[in-house]
């Protein structure tokens, strides 16, 4: 009580961390900006800082630059930043109400879920010409649907008495997820001369992003915000075990439950726009740990700081990528490359998933 | 075993006749052996469209059949598959890689550098996850390892000079048969002798295997070298199946169990050659059903076998988490 090991007080160890948190945020912060302006900056025509701030307050020296910059990039950037922000801070949820490392929307399942949803909306709602209206309010709701549904499943199958084990949830969920992404495969295929657009549902991928898909997903982001608030203190409680919640006077099943929904609304919106991306859910709350602890209040904001980063900095690659990067391939390709964000994600988060399976094992040997 | 041959005997018959124009069996048998009086459209539909197809469904699902008989036996888990341990992704990759970029290699190269890739995905999933671990800890790996392997594959397909769209990317990710032509035949079937020999030679070291490492040592099998060796062969059964139709899933995860469930036995030696040829039906009735089923969108047959897959493995994974030693 009196001391710790680093010889100080607890208030003055809560103060420390508290300068910590700010501190982090606040790097955090100013790095998720500078990077946004490099994705603003980047691409076929390169831009001076002078240049997009010339053209984002509306005196462009061209007007290309003007669509460049304001009608282009900035709506995908400030999408990546959004969809990153809410999947990651979703996998903060998950991982404290789960009390398990390895979960994240797409490893139980959410995301696949979600996927399914959205893209049996966008399957079920061709317009009578044909034409493919991914701004249709029905895409979320599906969305969220599919995702509660496939989360529900992969919990129910997962659930024994004695609560969720870790691994079997994952086990359950990785399975579960690569049946529901045959199944959205399925409407790819019957979707016909759509095939090519909806495909990148699958994935995930933030091009043709404008300002109407930033607009549509401001409701859901507005029905997540008093969600995520309600679910911090809930989660918290359920994060120091279920005894001590119920003692606290929660009631445990219905408490997760909630959290759990969270989550899953998070998740949804994020698909909604920028379809399933892999393992960005479970990297930036693992990393956002580290920098600010696990108390939800701190982790849910270092979580969506750098889910955000990494989803912008992916994108960056993603938008900017070129074979010619690689001196030995003598390949002629197009400026602005096709590759879908989700693919960059996985490349960095694979082999992360893969060293956190590891770690715990070690631990326990 | 006569049920057995009567199934295979019918799906082939089926796969052959079903379709557009639906042919009669007689038919059929006609336009095979180049009876008289066969219009030619049909002896052309028959011999040069469905029946490459039907004998590469049937050598594919056979191949991996067998190969999942022999690495659930090795790896002693029975949620084993190369499908499920990155494997066949990794196959795909390298198939992918140099049909994408038209990298300028004889065709026959292209099954040897899937069984290059397989082989070198396979010893990096045994190198994370150890053999004596439960067996779940490989799938999980194996999915993850899956996952980024498969990014791998849409970056290759999409950053292609010419982007082939969706069916490319369903052909090195789930699996088509729809490429398969006489072609194809001729590139996999000189590798239909491994299957031979694994069908002939694998059963005795892999009972002896089952037996625990320290029997087999007992008996004077050299367990490392003959577990290392059976991987390189079950990794080897994939390769062509890859380079011809793509990584289709579930076959060689779930031929071997019905055909434990069926004959009651874990004998290696019946089972490997009875779930070859239920590996084989599979294939066939999953692409008789994936040609027919939507038409005329064609549905790549990997997701049939995926979405029946799936569902299979959920319920083996139910069982086998309440057991404490997985049996095979």
């Amino acid at each position: 009580m009196t001391a710790t090991a680093a010889g100080l007080t607890p208030r003055r160890r809560v103060a420390r961390s508290t300068l910590r948190y700010r501190w982090w945020v606040a790097v955090l912060a100013i790095a998720l900006v500078a990077l946004m302006l490099l994705y603003v900056m980047l691409g076929p025509v390169l831009f001076t800082p002078d240049l997009v701030f010339k053209a984002l307050v509306g005196q462009p020296e061209e007007p290309l630059h003007r669509l460049a910059v304001r009608e282009v990039r900035l709506p995908r950037v400030l999408m990546a930043a959004l969809a990153g922000a809410m999947l990651s801070s979703s996998g903060a949820f998950l991982q404290s109400v789960l009390r398990n490392p390895l979960a994240a929307p797409a490893t139980v399942g959410i995301t696949q879920g979600a996927v399914l949803g959205a893209v049996g909306a966008l399957v079920l709602t061709f317009g009578s010409e044909g034409a493919l209206n991914d701004l249709n309010a029905l895409v979320p709701v599906a969305a969220i649907a599919g995702g509660l549904a496939a989360g529900g499943l992969v919990y129910g199958l997962s659930y024994r008495r004695a609560g969720a084990d870790p691994l079997r949830l994952i086990l359950t969920g990785v399975v579960v997820a690569a049946g529901l992404s045959a199944a959205t495969s399925f409407l790819v295929l019957l979707s016909g001369s759509h095939a090519d657009s909806i495909i990148r549902w699958l994935v995930g991928s933030l091009s043709t992003r404008t300002w109407d898909h930033l607009v549509f997903l401001l409701p859901v982001a507005a029905l997540a915000v008093p969600l995520v608030a309600a679910a911090i203190p809930v989660g918290n409680a359920l994060q120091l075990g279920d005894a001590t919640a119920s003692n606290l006077g929660l009631r445990t099943e219905l408490a997760r439950a909630g959290v759990f929904a969270t989550a899953v609304v998070l998740a949804a919106g994020s698909v909604s726009v920028a379809g399933g991306i892999a393992f960005l859910g479970m990297m930036g709350p693992h990393l956002a740990r580290t920098l600010v602890g696990s108390d939800l209040r701190r982790l849910v904001v270092g979580s969506a700081l750098v889910g955000a980063i990494i989803l912008v900095a992916a994108d960056l690659l993603a938008r900017t990528f070129s074979l010619d990067w690689i001196p030995l391939l003598n390949v002629e390709t197009e400026s602005g490359s096709r590759v879908p964000v989700g693919a960059f994600t996985a490349l960095v988060g694979a082999p992360f998933f893969i060293y956190l399976m590891r770690r715990p094992l070690r631990a326990q040997a | 075993m006569i049920v057995l041959s009567c199934v295979s005997a019918g799906v082939v018959l089926g796969s052959l006749a079903w379709g557009t124009p639906t042919l009669s069996v007689g038919k059929v048998i006609d336009a095979l052996f180049g009876a008289a009086g066969v219009e030619d459209s049909h002896r052309f539909i028959v011999r040069e469209l469905r029946l490459p197809r039907v004998i590469g469904g049937a050598l594919a699902g056979a191949m991996l059949g067998a190969s999942g008989a022999v690495m659930q036996d090795t790896l002693r888990n029975p949620l084993a598959g190369p499908e499920l341990i990155g494997v066949s992704a990794g196959a795909s990759l390298a198939v992918a890689t140099i049909v994408a970029f038209r990298i300028p290699l004889p065709r026959i190269a292209l099954p040897i550098a899937a069984l290059v890739a397989g082989l070198i995905t396979g010893t990096l999933i045994l190198a994370l996850v150890s053999l004596k671990r439960n067996p779940m800890h490989m799938l999980l790996a194996g999915a993850a390892l899956t996952a980024l392997i498969n990014a791998l594959v849409i970056a290759v397909i999409t950053l292609a000079p010419n982007f082939g769209g969706v069916s490319i990317i369903y052909r090195f990710l789930v699996g088509s048969l729809s490429d398969v032509q006489w072609d194809e035949i001729r590139l996999a079937s000189p590798w239909a002798i491994a299957l031979v020999l694994v069908v002939l030679l694998a059963g005795r070291p892999l009972n002896v295997l089952k037996l625990g490492d320290e029997v087999a040592e007992g008996l004077g099998v050299g367990v490392r070298r003959t577990r290392a060796l059976l991987f390189a062969a079950s990794v080897l059964l994939v390769a062509p199946v890859i380079a011809i139709a793509g990584p289709i899933g579930f076959i060689a995860l779930v031929a071997p169990h019905i055909v434990r469930r069926l004959l009651r036995t874990s004998d290696a030696r019946v089972v490997i050659p009875v779930a070859a040829v239920t590996g084989a039906v599979l294939v066939l009735a999953a692409d008789t059903a994936a040609r027919l089923a939507l038409h005329p969108h064609e549905v790549a047959v990997g997701l049939w076998t995926a979405l029946l897959g799936a569902p299979t493995l959920l319920v083996l994974l139910q069982r086998s988490m309440f057991r404490k030693r997985p049996s095979i």
